[in-house]
């Protein structure tokens, strides 16, 4: 028990350094990566706590009012979510280009969202944003492609959908 | 089934979840109720974040500087090209200021009547003569002095229409009569008295402007001043410092050397005195 709670302090310090320094090197942002990679695979109570915290800790260490992040990972997710119904979205191309549609979303939210949680209007965005942004989910799909591709050889063989937190 | 139906149904409820405790949270924060949260959090975590952050700019910066190589390398050509014409101009400007410097020289010799020329060294590499740009057409002839302020730079040789070649001192087929003084430089020419300390005979050598004949009973000494004093030239104009005087007791005479005032590789400017 002792040793699970410091596993989880210090990987959260973990997670918040390389979560800042994908930030300062690529504008990556490793937590919404890691929320669309765990969706579906943690039990969701689990999955909302660890979420709520590390998207706090963000909103405090980008200088933005708690749950900003929050709301922006859930709209994020939603429009997935949304998008499933229509579409497959586990694999093959579609899923894929799906993704990148919403991340890129995110990365545009996440552009013009705190300015407004901060002074009620929007930021100033243009074509040039929307291109990073778009750049960015593409380079954001392909992370999260790279982490299933990683844990699917980790998975047992009858129980490949879950992973289990206990 | 319905038990894995009921489990994916709430999965999918997890992002309405997500926004309404963003809510709760953004309104709280907001409020001000979750001060004691946020400085916490603040305190423990920003100093990771920070370092985080720098760090990965720093890779930033160097990952940039390669993706930007090219653009690098082209103002790195513009910058080049921007400092030769900065380097033009600014040897255009040095010349002006040195010509600037000659003729205030020039003109500090109040007492001179004489007329001169302006012109300008082509070629300075030679130890034994220069040539000049001025020549026939500006009224240059065989014989006349060359000389910068009070210096004595050489006599000019041979002249065509636009050019003149001027023999130095330190030509071996120069010979000048010289008396030797003491006293700053600036001053030589306009002495009518000076005290000669001796005469002596200037010519040039391989190893340099020797000076002879000069008196074994003077009082000479390394530094003293060697002024031209020559019909050939016509009036005192300094040439340089007395240097390795020789101290042979036994000898008739003294001889040294001479160390030019003027550095003939770096002359751009003289003055050419015409009025023979």
């Amino acid at each position: 028990m002792f040793l699970n709670i410091l596993a989880i302090i210090v990987g959260m310090f973990l997670f918040v350094f390389i979560e800042n320094f994908f930030v300062g090197m690529f504008s990556f942002q490793l937590t919404i990566i890691l929320l669309f990679f765990l969706f579906k695979k943690v039990d969701w109570k689990v999955l909302l706590v660890i979420f709520i915290i590390l998207f706090s800790i963000s909103d405090v260490v980008g200088n933005l009012p708690m749950g900003s992040n929050l709301l922006m990972g859930g709209v994020t997710l939603g429009l997935l979510v949304l998008g499933s119904f229509f579409f497959s979205t586990d694999s093959d191309i579609t899923g894929f280009s799906i993704r990148v549609f919403i991340l890129s979303i995110y990365y545009i939210l996440l552009k013009i969202c705190p300015e407004f949680f901060i002074d009620g209007r929007f930021g100033i965005f243009s074509f040039k944003d929307v291109a990073f942004s778009f750049l960015k989910g593409v380079l954001s799909t392909f992370l999260l492609v790279l982490l299933e591709y990683i844990f699917a050889s980790f998975r047992k063989r009858g129980d490949s959908s879950k992973i289990r937190l206990k | 089934m319905k038990s894995n139906n009921k489990q994916l149904s709430k999965e999918y409820f997890f992002p309405i979840f997500c926004i309404f405790v963003g809510i709760v949270f953004f309104l709280s924060d907001t409020l001000g109720i979750l001060n004691f949260v946020r400085s916490g959090i603040s305190f423990v975590m920003q100093p990771v974040a920070y370092e985080g952050n720098r760090i990965g700019g720093e890779g930033k910066e160097y990952l940039e500087t390669f993706v930007r190589l090219n653009e690098f390398r082209k103002e790195y050509n513009e910058l080049s090209i921007d400092i030769y014409q900065k380097e033009v101009e600014n040897s255009f400007f040095i010349l002006l200021k040195e010509e600037n410097e000659s003729l205030k020289r020039q003109i500090s010799l109040g007492g001179s009547n004489s007329a001169y020329v302006m012109a300008k060294v082509l070629s300075g590499g030679d130890y034994e003569i220069i040539r000049i740009n001025k020549g026939e057409s500006s009224g240059i002839a065989v014989g006349d002095v060359v000389v910068w302020g009070n210096m004595f730079v050489g006599i000019v040789t041979r002249v065509d229409r636009e050019g003149s070649l001027v023999r130095l001192p330190s030509s071996n087929s120069s010979n000048l009569e010289v008396v030797i003084v003491r006293g700053g430089i600036e001053e030589a020419r306009v002495l009518d008295n000076f005290n000669a300390l001796s005469k002596g005979v200037v010519k040039g050598s391989l190893d340099g402007i020797r000076i002879e004949n000069m008196s074994m009973e003077a009082d000479l000494k390394n530094g003293d001043v060697v002024i031209v004093n020559d019909t050939k030239v016509g009036e005192y104009l300094v040439l340089g410092y007395l240097v390795g005087l020789s101290e042979n007791p036994a000898a008739t005479s003294r001889s040294g050397y001479v160390s030019t005032i003027v550095d003939y590789d770096k002359l751009i400017t003289v003055f050419v005195r015409t009025d023979h």
